[in-house]
């Protein structure tokens, strides 16, 4: 008796592990946004092709395939070095989405992924895949949420120019993807030499503190850091310490430098997932598109959202750095 | 272990029920996504742990842009003069996703938006006409003579026809139900009373003599003006 329920138990979950297996292959359809009908059937198809090779790969434990598809060097080496920190899957078998024009070609967004944490949850996560004027994928990077891009995209009033804001989303695409990819030489580009790098840390008031009293009993202390010390923190104890970063962003604020054409501010509600440590906080940074080919950050802050261990408490919204709490000379 | 088995076997029994209907939801929205010609839509996907109204509300705000840009770029003027979003006209589907993901759609039919154009464009039209005609009574009432009265006629775009006539017969009675019908003196010209049947508030009004009611009363040649074309102002 116990042998046939066994038997029966395990033919039980060899059902319930077929309907979880998921879909192979997927099908991406372009809804609007191409007016030429070849490019579109090019697109949907190209694009097809790539998320069920990610399928694939994701299946078989093996890195994604790309023959067949048509993906940009560049881009091959970013997705390889993104799946081998966090594989993923497109788990939906039928994906339709319209194709938008942005400052270097065009894009898709909205591409659901379920990434596999390590401790064997799943995390829902989209992609943004940008193409060039012919459809070749140019990259493919972790996508903001959309209603947070569609906030910078549809608000005109602080930076006025779609190009610029397009360009910055962009850049923070990649700059929140170059994390999850432990992509040091991004970061590395990305930061100017004489960046400017400050994180706070909630630390308690001592009894007795005048201030104290009066207000919160914790404060944050900040520690500067060299362009040089970060990368080289990130290098050496980060990136390799971690099996994986994930890095999201809950809210965005875009600002433009009062008087500085190309300045940006840009404040991010981060969260900050990794193997040892997490965090959540607001990442401020000012960003130079004057080099539109070559971004800078000149600053980069981080502040907890938290003010205490209990989170009853947030940072105050005035407390959270801007781009007038910085001289640019 | 039977009750394990119990659970183990609503589960394969039930995951499919759950699949064909999530699969049925995503297939309608990709539908609608598809259908650029006849939906306008907003689309969100928030974690499961999130409140599913919050999915909601992130996509109608997404909705709601799209509805302004094609207002302002579709030649709607009314709908962009009233300013305010149809939310009325809103239909939404929501799919509950895996990994624990909420995903809805809220659209709206390209199509009852034209229709609410136009009804707004009709009302504001009905609005003016209503005006027009207001002001073209007023005028006739405060008219004296009957060349006055042809004339502010003449100018005023609601007057399909006019018709005049020298005495009272069936068919004037029978214009009275349709129109407005003014009653001169013969000899000096003067309005004597001006009927408008269709709107209890012009109703037999007594210009200048306060005469009788009754067109009966002028059936010994009196000179009247019907004026053809009001009705449907009337009528609104």
């Amino acid at each position: 008796m116990p042998g046939i329920m066994k038997r029966y138990l395990l033919s039980l979950l060899l059902i319930i592990s077929l309907f979880d297996a998921g879909a192979q292959s997927v099908s991406f359809t372009v809804s609007d946004g191409v007016s030429n009908e070849a490019l579109r059937q090019r697109i949907g198809q190209n694009l097809s092709n790539l998320l069920s090779a990610f399928n694939d790969a994701f299946n078989s434990a093996a890195e994604p395939d790309f023959s067949g598809i048509s993906i940009a060097p560049d881009a091959v080496d970013a997705v390889l070095m993104l799946w081998a920190n966090m594989p993923f899957r497109c788990e939906e078998p039928d994906i339709v989405e319209r194709v938008i024009t942005t400052y270097s070609g065009c894009q898709v967004r909205n591409v659901p992924i379920e990434v596999k944490t390590d401790s064997g949850d799943s995390d829902y996560q989209e992609l943004v895949i940008d193409m060039d004027g012919g459809g070749t994928i140019t990259r493919v990077n972790l996508a903001l949420q959309n209603h947070l891009y569609r906030k910078v995209i549809s608000d005109g009033a602080e930076v006025t120019d779609l190009r610029c804001r397009q360009m910055i989303l962009d850049y923070v695409e990649q700059f929140r993807t170059a994390y999850n990819r432990k992509d040091i030489v991004f970061l590395d580009n990305v930061f100017s030499d004489d960046a400017l790098i400050i994180t706070g840390k909630v630390v308690k008031r001592k009894k007795g503190d005048r201030v104290a009293v009066l207000k919160a009993d914790t404060d944050i202390v900040y520690t500067q850091y060299s362009k040089q010390e970060y990368i080289e923190r990130l290098r050496t104890r980060v990136f390799p310490n971690n099996s994986y970063i994930h890095v999201t962003f809950s809210d965005i604020k875009v600002s433009k430098h009062p008087s500085i054409p190309g300045y940006y501010g840009v404040m991010l509600r981060q969260g900050y997932e990794s193997s040892s440590y997490s965090d959540d906080g607001y990442l401020f940074m000012i960003w130079d598109f004057r080099d539109e080919s070559h971004p800078q950050i000149h600053v980069r802050t981080w502040q907890p959202y938290w003010m205490d261990e209990a989170k009853t408490q947030r940072l105050e919204e005035d407390k959270v750095f801007n781009i007038n709490n910085f001289t640019i000379r | 272990m039977r009750r394990l088995s119990c659970l183990l076997l609503t589960i394969a029994l039930s995951l499919p029920l759950f699949s064909q209907e999530r699969d049925s939801l995503l297939r309608r929205i990709n539908q609608i996504k598809l259908d650029t010609q006849t939906y306008l839509y907003g689309l969100s996907t928030v974690p499961g742990n999130s409140d599913p109204g919050a999915s909601m509300e992130q996509a109608r705000k997404e909705l709601v842009q799209q509805v302004e840009e094609y207002i302002k770029t579709g030649g709607f003027d009314c709908l962009r003069e009233r300013n305010e979003y149809p939310a009325d006209l809103e239909e939404s589907v929501c799919c509950l996703l895996r990994p624990d993901c909420y995903r809805t759609i809220v659209y709206i039919d390209k199509a009852r938006l034209a229709d609410l154009e136009k009804s707004l464009a009709e009302a504001l039209n009905n609005d003016s006409r209503k005006e027009d005609l207001s002001n073209l009574v007023s005028g006739i009432l405060a008219a004296r003579k009957i060349d006055e009265v042809l004339n502010l006629i003449a100018a005023s775009p609601l007057v399909d026809e006019i018709r005049t006539g020298q005495k009272i017969d069936n068919q004037t009675q029978q214009f009275a139900n349709d129109g407005l019908l003014i009653y001169f003196n013969p000899k000096s010209k003067a309005i004597m009373e001006v009927m408008t049947p269709a709107d209890e508030s012009f109703a037999r009004k007594n210009a200048v003599t306060g005469a009788p009611a009754s067109p009966m009363r002028y059936k010994t040649a009196p000179l009247w003006v019907y004026v053809e074309g009001l009705k449907s102002c009337l009528a609104l």
